[in-house]
């Protein structure tokens, strides 16, 4: 009886739209998210005469440019089933040896840049490595690299910071602004998304990084070789955290060896807001972009708000959490 | 199709498989039944390339292959359904049938969408199962649905022959049915197919041939028409049947 039901609700105009609906469900959190951001950005204009004025919100994107643009990478790595904890000193050892090598080379610095982006990939990759071939989880491998880099970027520069290299071409290229306008780091982070984009949602690399995280022995049997597709993930952020790292030194025209310094929960928190499950198989750049302008808006908030800096941190954690709780609950509901 | 011969598999002292020489045809379905502990798996896995036999030979229309992994199995047109289906929850059909095998355009720098929806829409095309949609995640479907997208994938990949795993098994009765009937839209279509199974009706229904193991040897290997169900029974508990006549054919 039950049974005849479902079959005749199946052929409905009224099911056909029910589907749709399932679709559309299946692709709502990229969805939610961006009106999370909506709502935010309306509160906060609402709430703040200075946000929502030209200025602000383009020092607002230029603010989450590194953040951005290193969490367009983090994404491909949590789709994959696995989590990077060590972009953020990455970051720092990477934009350290650009400045110091920009300075050896006698003010070289585009050729200190392949260099640091060459190299961005071949450290990360060796995370991928390390995690795939020897079986470590790369929450510890990532975790031990963390402080690996952040020690050797102390030794590097003895604790010292690099500052007044001199190169405008150079320093226009990467934070000059576009018709006078647009900063151009935001262009690096708009074309950090556009590539990784197309990476994701039009490679085949892009189709087995979601297949080698959504189900890693399903991706096996069927001939995809899931290690190396963990190590392209890796080099793909590398690659990323290279960028990133001569946007910065020719931006500030050197380097701080506290760069990068906590970076990673605030990247992993991008990740996260924007709809990329912790456990791999799904997510995407865009969401992960507007994960990254929620928590802009955190930290450019608290400041227009006038809420003690001291709150912001406290403001990330309590976001991180409630995301992951979020995408939890709503795997449950499945 | 395809022909084992004399092949052994022993993992240290234990021998899981034993000089085993068996025939599966063309555009057959051939159940492969047994206790369990009597082999079953350990075959279908020399079969489709996950491991390698200690002595002995698998030969595939004609040809002597060695096969080092599933990868090259597939090649070769083998191709296996795994009880834990082997699919890719979050994504949608489409990408689950050319899971491993996206087509690509322009030199290989953009994944071709039109052709994968069409595989897709070609390995199903064959099959009275029915989806809600191949653009929804594959976990949003019934079991036998899911079966449906798995072995569309075994055919859309040139699969000449499919092995299933217990096909049937944790499911309902009308997705059994589903089950079923894309067996025989299989074989309809010229494909071979090995079952494993422990449903006898279900092995009847649908296999051509049957080959059972005990104790990692071959007990018999007959036609469906040539043996009773109770003989089934007897000669995978026993070794067999009972029949003598029907021994004779056994052991020729």
């Amino acid at each position: 009886m039950s049974e005849a039901n479902v079959t005749m609700a199946a052929s409905t105009p009224q099911a056909a739209l029910g589907r749709k609906l399932v679709a559309a469900a299946a692709n709502s959190r990229e969805l939610s998210v961006i009106l999370a951001a909506l709502a935010m950005f309306v509160a906060l204009s609402l709430s703040t005469d200075t946000f929502f004025t030209e200025l602000n919100l383009l020092n607002l994107l230029r603010q989450i440019s590194v953040i951005g643009i290193l969490a367009v990478g983090s994404t491909f790595i949590f789709i994959s089933g696995e989590i990077d904890l060590s972009v953020g000193a990455l970051l720092g050892l990477l934009a350290m040896i650009c400045a110091a090598l920009a300075i050896k080379m006698e003010g070289n610095i585009y050729g200190a840049a392949l260099v640091v982006v060459a190299l961005g990939a071949i450290l990360s990759g060796i995370n991928g490595v390390i995690t795939t071939k020897l079986r470590i989880p790369s929450f510890i491998t990532t975790l031990g690299m963390l402080s690996i880099y952040s020690g050797a970027t102390l030794v590097l520069s003895k604790g010292m910071p690099i500052s007044g290299l001199q190169n405008d071409l150079f320093r226009s290229l990467v934070a000059g602004r576009l018709f006078g306008v647009v900063p151009a780091q935001v262009i690096w982070m708009v074309a950090a998304g556009i590539f990784g984009t197309y990476l994701l949602l039009f490679t085949r690399f892009g189709y087995n990084v979601f297949a080698t995280g959504g189900n890693k022995n399903a991706a096996k049997a069927v001939g995809i070789n899931t290690d190396r597709v963990k190590i392209l993930a890796f080099v793909v952020s590398g690659i990323m955290v290279g960028v990133t790292s001569f946007i910065l030194v020719g931006w500030f025209r050197g380097v701080d060896p506290q760069t990068g310094n906590g970076l990673e929960l605030s990247v992993i928190a991008a990740v996260i807001i924007g709809g990329t499950g912790l456990f791999g198989g799904q997510g995407s750049v865009l969401g992960t972009l507007v994960g990254a302008l929620i928590i802009g808006m955190i930290s450019n908030g608290t400041v227009l708000l006038g809420v003690d800096s001291y709150y912001e941190p406290v403001a990330h954690g309590t976001v991180i959490l409630l995301a992951v709780i979020i995408d939890i609950w709503v795997r449950r509901q499945r | 199709m395809l022909r084992v011969q004399n092949l052994t598999k022993r993992f240290g002292h234990v021998t899981a498989i034993s000089n085993v020489s068996a025939n599966i045809r063309k555009g057959r379905v051939t159940a492969l039944l047994g206790d369990n502990g009597a082999g079953k798996s350990t075959l279908v896995k020399m079969i489709c390339g996950t491991y390698k036999p200690t002595q002995g030979s698998v030969w595939v229309n004609g040809k002597q292959v060695h096969m080092d992994s599933a990868r090259d199995a597939l090649a070769l047109g083998i191709t296996a359904v795994y009880q834990d289906l082997a699919l890719v929850d979050q994504r949608n059909v489409i990408h689950n049938i050319s899971l491993g095998n996206i087509p690509t355009k322009w030199g290989g720098l953009v994944v071709d969408r039109k052709k994968m929806r069409e595989t897709a829409e070609n390995a199903l095309s064959y099959m009275k199962a029915k989806l809600p949609s191949l653009d929804i995640p594959v976990s949003s479907m019934s079991g036998g649905q899911r079966q449906a997208v798995a072995i569309a994938r075994a055919c859309a990949s040139g699969g000449q022959l499919v092995i299933m795993d217990e096909p049937t098994a944790a499911l309902g009765i009308r997705e059994q049915r589903m089950v079923l009937d894309v067996v025989h839209d299989l074989r309809a279509h010229g494909t071979s197919v090995l079952i494993i199974s422990h449903n006898l009706d279900h092995v009847f229904e649908v296999a051509d041939d049957l080959l059972i193991l005990r104790g990692g040897r071959v007990v018999a290997e007959v036609e469906r028409n040539a043996v009773s169900h109770d003989e089934v029974v007897r000669l995978i508990l026993a070794g067999q049947p009972r029949d003598a006549d029907l021994e004779e054919e056994v052991a020729a």
